[in-house]
């Protein structure tokens, strides 16, 4: 049981004209997790996350934030939700000090000595202007405005995008010490799967606007398998194998990653495989990147010169 | 709010220079620097700066929104324990604090500017300003449109700039009521429009006022353009055709009233009629004069002069509108609101060289005589409407008698002192100069305009001397009265009409052309007035184009106002053009026309709404608003619901919209995208190819 939800979704349905962005998405966050949402670029998962916010209308289907229809959240729900949208956006001829102004004029509650704790972690001098910081340190800035407001969920659009590792170990910290009281929620849009993994104790693969994924880390980790077979790699025989995810070459041989194994689908992968085939560990980004793979060429780029 | 205001305004106040230098550069276009080199029109100045102050509204209105456009951006700015609409509010606010300042430096400058010219070089006070302040405030409405139509959720090329459309087109029609433009008509439809859609709109939708107005106001005022559009239309056809017939009366040479058929054609440069009749009978003691009867051969209508009153509102003097000007021998007057006349001179420094009162010129500094009772310079032009068709200087008159002002000289001879409540000028028919026929007191002078001589053979109205920019100068003339006679007997002589002839017969119209009055003043008779029954005259194809463009383009409301007002008032309502009163048979094609142009909109309506997947009760009411409204509907229609996006359902195969949870054809649900095997949710998996669920456990 999931307990209560933070965030919920029911065959959640965005056109953009004829062509369908998020399809038929149910999505149910408890409250205390950290959801880590994933897809390629053009998967859907911005597109979700501003009909989350209320930004974009569904063409079908509903979602809802502690309860209340996205569409219709009021500003109380909003003080409740801290979102930090993609990049990091920051009015530029503000000073650090002016945009907590800013903030603490629209988010009553807005805590300023947290902001201040969080700015100082990150090294920012407040009397800087926006435009004048770095990437990581915008990333700092936006970061404290959205945590000082004390929020219960937090949103967070690919907010590592462009970090350095410093500051992205700084950020997954600042996650981890916001959720450690176990009531506070995160979605986390990402592209950095070690962050993910680090932080996230559930996860979301959405692959063509479909959500494929959506159950914790660990159990993501452990229901993905992966065989080494020796095996041509054009044979369209693979794609027999129950729960295939995706099925690439390396060094001579067939590496599947397969999804639920179970007694049937080793059966058919000894079946094709000309020797023994070989089991192999899967990492949670190894998972990831199979899903994410199957709807692109994943293989190395020297494959097709033939180096 | 108060941070979306202050951060709003630090972020455009850059664009406030922008707007000073925009409406600055209008109003300088139109301000000459001096009257030496033209002529000061504080109506242009409102009408230049309601069209900097316009472009400014919408420019700061799109440039304060258009980058919310970005996801970043809105999703930073809206998401906030503040609402939507108080993060719109503050930005109208900060939008209006800069657009009053970029409004404010141009205007207070130029009044500045004024009041240090002073009235020696511009005839204008500062506060003759205060419309185009107006005008400014009217403006700003383009800025909260703006506003609404980039952050409006629609297709740019579609209905996006509808609000933006809703408040531009009144403010055009502001400005023509502020020129002067005879729009009041188009505004009483516009308020019966408005109602009669908004109660519509309330009835069929309960919720979102906001956009309830805007769409009440946005198809109004679409409504109004078509308005125009189609009046433009029928201008453009006027002016390249030839003039249709008009029944109207005239007299023949010995003074007889005649009702004739005729036209008025454009002649020379087009900007002259000459009169043609084409039919036509004299009028005859009760009886309807036969309009299409043959006409004498060298038949020519002359027409009768119109009677002004001094009570009429162009003579007084007007706040907010241009003094009164005219220019003569390079010299520009000017009426000032204090009754005198302001007397600038193109080749002296500084212009104003002095003032004209009823004793004549005063050169700056002199104490000036009495002043006009009313704008002389205008009344007297009216009056001496002959003396300008001949190129002469006019007269001035006010209510307390006529003058005539030497232009070189300055002097200001009282020709006649005498109380004036209405008159006219005259050339009487088959006569050589003109008369003044003045009412006052109940009765009507009759005067020649005689040169020192006492002779009438001043008047030259072919001269070659004639110059279409500058006028003639009079010679020294002398108001001879010729007889005294009681005003003719009708309710509104004031308005009437009245002609003369060489022989002493004066002949009076009544405004609503049904008696004449005719009068012999060498023998001071009584009046004999004629009854008449006015002919009925089919409409002419002026108002025939007028009556299919609108029934077929806008509303069978404003059809309805065109045929009541043409079988109340005998003339084409809104336009005020004379048409004569419609038959019965060409009533009732007009009324077919109205509702066959009625029927096919709702039709079209219909098929909108069909295809716009309303259910049948929201279709059948639209339907049936549109009979009532007109074009504003299926407008209205096409604003509110998106188009449709369809995909075949996956039970029945029809074609369904995607918006909608079950199928209107079997009532089946969007089935979920069948499953490929590898969904891995918690604890359960999918079975290939369906939606069946299994448990799972880790292996």
């Amino acid at each position: 049981m999931l307990g209560e939800l933070v965030i919920s979704a029911q065959g959640l349905t965005r056109y953009f004209g004829r062509k369908v962005v998020v399809h038929d998405m149910d999505l149910s966050i408890p409250r205390g997790s950290v959801t880590g949402l994933l897809g390629l670029n053009g998967a859907g998962k911005t597109t979700t996350l501003r009909m989350l916010l209320g930004f974009l209308e569904p063409t079908r289907g509903a979602c809802q934030i502690f309860g209340c229809d996205s569409q219709s959240l009021t500003p109380e729900d909003r003080a409740r939700i801290g979102y930090t949208v993609e990049g990091h956006f920051l009015y530029g001829w503000m000073t650090v000090r002016q945009s907590q102004e800013f903030q603490r004029q629209t988010f009553p509650n807005l805590n300023v000595g947290l902001f201040t704790e969080t700015v100082r972690r990150f090294g920012i001098d407040p009397a800087q202007k926006n435009r004048t910081l770095s990437r990581g340190q915008r990333a700092g800035v936006s970061l404290a405005l959205t945590l000082a407001t004390e929020p219960e969920l937090l949103i967070l659009d690919d907010p590592a995008l462009g970090l350095d590792p410093v500051s992205r170990r700084a950020l997954n910290e600042t996650l981890l010490d916001f959720c450690d009281g176990g009531q506070r929620s995160i979605l986390l849009s990402s592209h950095l799967l070690d962050d993910v993994e680090r932080v996230a104790d559930r996860v979301a693969v959405m692959v063509h606007g479909r959500l494929l994924v959506h159950t914790t880390v660990d159990d993501f980790r452990a229901r993905v398998a992966a065989w080494s077979l020796d095996l041509p790699p054009a044979s369209r025989a693979i794609e027999s194998i129950p729960g295939l995810v995706q099925a690439r070459s390396l060094g001579g041989r067939t590496v599947v990653t397969v999804a639920d194994p179970d007694q049937e689908t080793a059966a058919a992968i000894a079946r094709l495989s000309n020797s023994e085939p070989e089991r192999l560990s899967v990492t949670f980004e190894d998972a990831v990147i199979a899903y994410l793979s199957r709807s692109r060429d994943s293989q190395s780029f020297l494959a097709h010169t033939g180096a | 709010m108060r941070a979306i205001v202050v951060k709003e305004l630090r972020e455009n106040l850059r664009w406030l220079p922008v707007g000073v230098l925009i409406i600055g550069v209008f109003l300088w276009l139109v301000t000459p620097v001096s009257i030496k080199y033209g002529q000061i029109s504080t109506e242009n100045i409102t009408s230049a700066c309601g069209v900097g102050a316009a472009l400014f509204a919408i420019a700061l209105g799109a440039l304060q929104s258009i980058f919310d456009l970005s996801d970043r951006q809105r999703g930073y700015l809206f998401h906030r324990s503040i609402s939507g609409n108080a993060v719109m509010f503050g930005k109208v606010v900060a939008g209006a604090i800069l657009y009053a300042f970029a409004c404010a430096i141009p205007l207070t400058c130029l009044a500045l500017w004024f009041a240090w010219m002073g009235p020696e070089y511009l005839p204008v006070r500062p506060a003759q300003l205060l419309p185009s302040v107006l005008m400014c405030v009217a403006c700003f409405f383009l800025h909260p449109a703006t506003l609404i139509s980039v952050d409006r959720q629609a297709r740019w090329f579609g209905t996006k700039l509808f609000p933006l459309v809703a408040v531009a087109a009144p403010l055009i029609m502001f400005l023509e009521l502020t020129r002067g433009g005879g729009t009041m008509g188009w505004w009483f439809v516009t308020t019966v429009y408005v109602l009669l859609f908004a109660v519509v709109l309330i009835a069929i939708q309960p919720h979102h006022w906001s956009r309830k107005l805007l769409l009440v106001v946005g198809s109004v005022v679409t409504a109004i353009i078509c308005v125009v559009f189609a009046v433009t239309c029928r201008e453009s056809l006027k002016f390249q055709q030839a003039q249709p017939t008009y029944a109207q009366i005239g007299l023949d040479a010995a003074g007889q009233p005649w009702y004739y058929r005729g036209k008025q054609i454009r002649e020379g440069n087009g900007y002259s009629y000459k009169q043609i009749a084409l039919s036509g009978a004299p009028i005859r003691a009760d009886q309807m004069p036969n309009l299409d009867a043959a006409l004498p051969t060298n038949f020519e209508p002359h027409n009768f002069s119109y009677v002004v009153s001094n009570k009429t509102w162009q003579w007084r003097s007007r706040f907010a509108s241009i003094d009164y000007s005219t220019q003569s021998h390079l010299k520009t007057f000017y009426y000032d609101n204090r009754g005198l006349a302001l007397v600038y001179d193109r080749e002296n420094e500084p212009p104003l060289t002095g003032v004209v009162s009823r004793a004549g010129f005063h050169a700056l500094g002199e104490v000036p005589g009495a002043p006009f009772s009313l704008n002389a310079i205008a009344f007297g032009n009216q009056l001496s409407q002959p003396l300008a068709n001949a190129g002469y200087d006019s007269l001035w008159a006010d209510r307390d008698g006529v003058y005539q002002f030497s232009p070189e000289s300055g002097a200001v001879t009282t020709l006649l002192n005498m109380p004036i409540d209405s008159g006219t000028g005259i050339v009487p028919i088959g006569g050589d100069a003109p008369q003044l026929l003045l009412s006052s007191g109940g009765n009507i002078h009759q005067f020649e305009l005689v040169d020192e001589s006492g002779e009438t053979t001043w008047y030259d109205l072919d001269s070659p001397d004639r110059h279409y920019a500058i006028t003639r100068s009079l010679p020294a003339l002398k108001l001879q009265e010729v007889a005294t006679f009681p005003a003719p007997p009708f309710s509104q002589s004031d308005f009437s009409s009245m002609a003369v002839t060489a022989e002493g017969k004066i002949v009076a119209l009544d405004i609503a052309n049904t008696a004449y009055a005719t009068l012999d003043s060498n023998n001071a008779s009584q009046w004999q007035v004629t009854h008449f029954v006015s002919p009925q005259q089919p409409v002419g194809p002026d108002a025939m184009l007028m009556a299919a463009l609108l029934p077929i383009g806008l509303y069978l409301v404003f059809t309805s106002f065109f045929v009541v007002g043409n079988v109340m008032a005998g003339r084409a309502p809104l336009t005020q053009l004379d048409v004569s009163l419609p038959s019965a048979d060409t009533l009732w094609v007009l009324i077919v026309v109205a509702i066959v142009a009625a029927l096919a909109l709702a039709m079209v309506t219909n098929w909108l709404c069909r295809r716009r997947g309303l259910g049948r009760g929201s279709v059948v009411l639209w339907t049936i608003a549109t009979l009532i409204l007109g074009l504003a509907t299926p407008i209205a229609v096409v604003a509110i619901y998106p188009k449709l996006v369809c995909e075949p359902c996956p039970d029945c195969q029809r074609s369904r919209r995607i918006d909608r949870t079950k199928c209107p054809h079997c009532a089946a649900k969007w089935c979920s995208p069948p499953a490929t095997g590898i969904e891995l949710l918690e604890g359960q998996a999918l079975v290939v190819g369906s939606n069946e669920r299994r448990a799972v456990t880790a292996t």
